[in-house]
């Protein structure tokens, strides 16, 4: 139990800590800048890999991503949700666009951070599972991934990771779209509930 | 929609698989969703951002650091320059005006007024001068980075587990062109190398082919100028394997490219199986 109260006080002070990085960011603060992006960078990189599988495309979208931390940090809201969601999806809009410009019959697979504006502050704050990086997720987050079936894993990381839409991935792997609904929901369910459970511990 | 229906469709969204008007229904209906429904999807938003932290980790190249922070210093040394040009501009005036004394107010307004204007124009000259250069710069400087991309690429492919070699011969009045494919299967990339093509005429651009049985599938356009030789890049090729290919083959479309072929053939070539 301490362990847990000790896992979620860590993660709440690493995104206070990262606010005012980003606060100082907005300033014009280029050290802030730089910690900031030790502490996001292999982060980042990792997803863009992951998701062109082009070592200079994913070069390009970290920098990308960077700058657009550096020009727009002023409009980071604190209270609609952590830095790391932020970033994450940032880069992964970014990386999203790239794959799509590169294969113009794709459709989608953006997210639009809007649906965050609209949640309410209180909701936002309140839910331990925005957090910060950490070596316990790591380790959570594999353990999801390893718990849900190879067929629900296949489908999230063609639509998470390599922006397809649930359409395109019925289409290319000649499934119901039915079932690749389903696979996605399920396989969303298992990982949020695994996480869940964990913090409530 | 019903709660059950729309959590669903919260899960699929922030998975990133929702388009078209199911998103649309899912993000109106967010905007009435009870605080109960709307923690529901943030913490399935949550947990897809925390997909990432799954992934065995890559560290980025350490030149990258250095080299993002030289580019936020160049953003800020121009945006300086100018916050000091807008302030020297506004304070020069001033304070001549307050010296002026009655008698030779004319003559030495005047002659301030007119080296005034004299300095800022040439001031602007001199920027827009630089900025010529600047902008000249930057286009050398995308153009170079282009090249070392394809370069890179080049090496990339080369460097890959497996590497296919397709030979394409220029035809009809063009037998004196000749390209190559360098194909890596596994990551279905490849570059296009051509020489000796004709320069493209504006209206119009190559279009490469891959022919898969009788069926033509494109893998894109591109145009070439007065120089001998160029490269381009070739992304998502529509086979995997070189027994699946009959032959590659390049022609001349309207700009843009054509969903099936219909201008002269220039180059052709079939991988050796």
């Amino acid at each position: 139990m301490f362990a847990i109260l000790a896992l979620i006080k860590s993660f709440v002070e690493r995104n206070e800590y990262d606010v005012a990085l980003l606060g100082r960011i907005a300033g014009g603060d280029r050290a802030a800048f730089a910690e900031l992006y030790d502490r996001y960078s292999t982060l980042v990189f990792t997803m863009v890999s992951r998701m062109t599988k082009s070592q200079v495309d994913a070069e390009d979208l970290l920098q990308d991503t960077f700058l657009q931390v550096w020009s727009k940090a002023e409009t980071f809201v604190s209270t609609r949700g952590s830095v790391y969601t932020w970033i994450v999806t940032i880069s992964r809009n970014k990386a999203i666009d790239r794959l799509r410009s590169a294969d113009q019959s794709r459709r989608g697979g953006r997210l639009d951070d809007s649906a965050l504006q609209m949640m309410s502050d209180d909701g936002y704050r309140a839910n331990p599972l925005v957090a910060t990086i950490s070596s316990e997720y790591e380790n959570l987050m594999k353990e999801g991934l390893a718990s849900i079936s190879p067929e629900q894993r296949k489908v999230l990381e063609m639509s998470y990771f390599e922006g397809f839409t649930q359409s395109e991935i019925s289409d290319r792997l000649e499934l119901p779209l039915g079932t690749v609904k389903t696979r996605i929901r399920q396989g969303m369910i298992k990982i949020r509930n695994l996480l869940k459970g964990r913090i409530k511990t | 929609m019903t709660r059950e229906e729309f959590l669903g469709l919260g899960a699929e969204y922030a998975a990133g698989g929702l388009d078209g008007d199911e998103l649309e229904s899912f993000l109106a209906y967010l905007k009435k969703a009870s605080p109960a429904e709307a923690q529901e999807v943030a913490e399935f938003l949550s947990a897809a951002s925390l997909l990432p932290l799954a992934l065995e980790s890559k560290v980025p190249p350490t030149h990258m650091k250095k080299e993002l922070l030289r580019r936020i210093g160049a953003r800020d040394s121009i945006h300086q320059r100018m916050l000091t040009l807008e302030g020297g501009t506004t304070f020069t005036g001033t304070p001549a005006w307050r010296r002026w004394q009655p008698l030779g107010i004319a003559v030495s307004g005047l002659a301030m007024v007119l080296a005034f204007t004299l300095y800022v124009t040439n001031l602007l000259e001199t920027i827009d001068g630089q900025t010529g250069t600047i902008d000249r710069q930057n286009t050398r400087l995308v153009e170079l980075q282009a090249e070392l991309q394809r370069k890179e690429e080049l090496l990339n492919i080369l460097s890959a587990r497996r590497v296919e070699i397709v030979i394409m011969s220029g035809l009809g009045d063009h037998t004196g062109a000749f390209g190559k494919i360098l194909w890596d299967p596994e990551r279905r990339v490849a570059i296009l190398q051509v020489s000796n093509l004709p320069p493209v005429p504006p209206d119009k651009d190559y279009q490469l082919w891959v022919i898969k049985g009788a069926q033509p599938f494109s893998a894109g356009v591109f145009s070439v100028g007065s120089t001998e030789s160029y490269h381009f890049r070739v992304d998502h090729l529509a086979v995997t394997e070189p027994g699946q290919i009959a032959a590659f083959a390049l022609t001349l479309e309207p700009k843009g490219g054509v969903p099936a072929p219909t201008g002269t053939m220039y180059m052709a070539g079939s991988p050796k199986l």
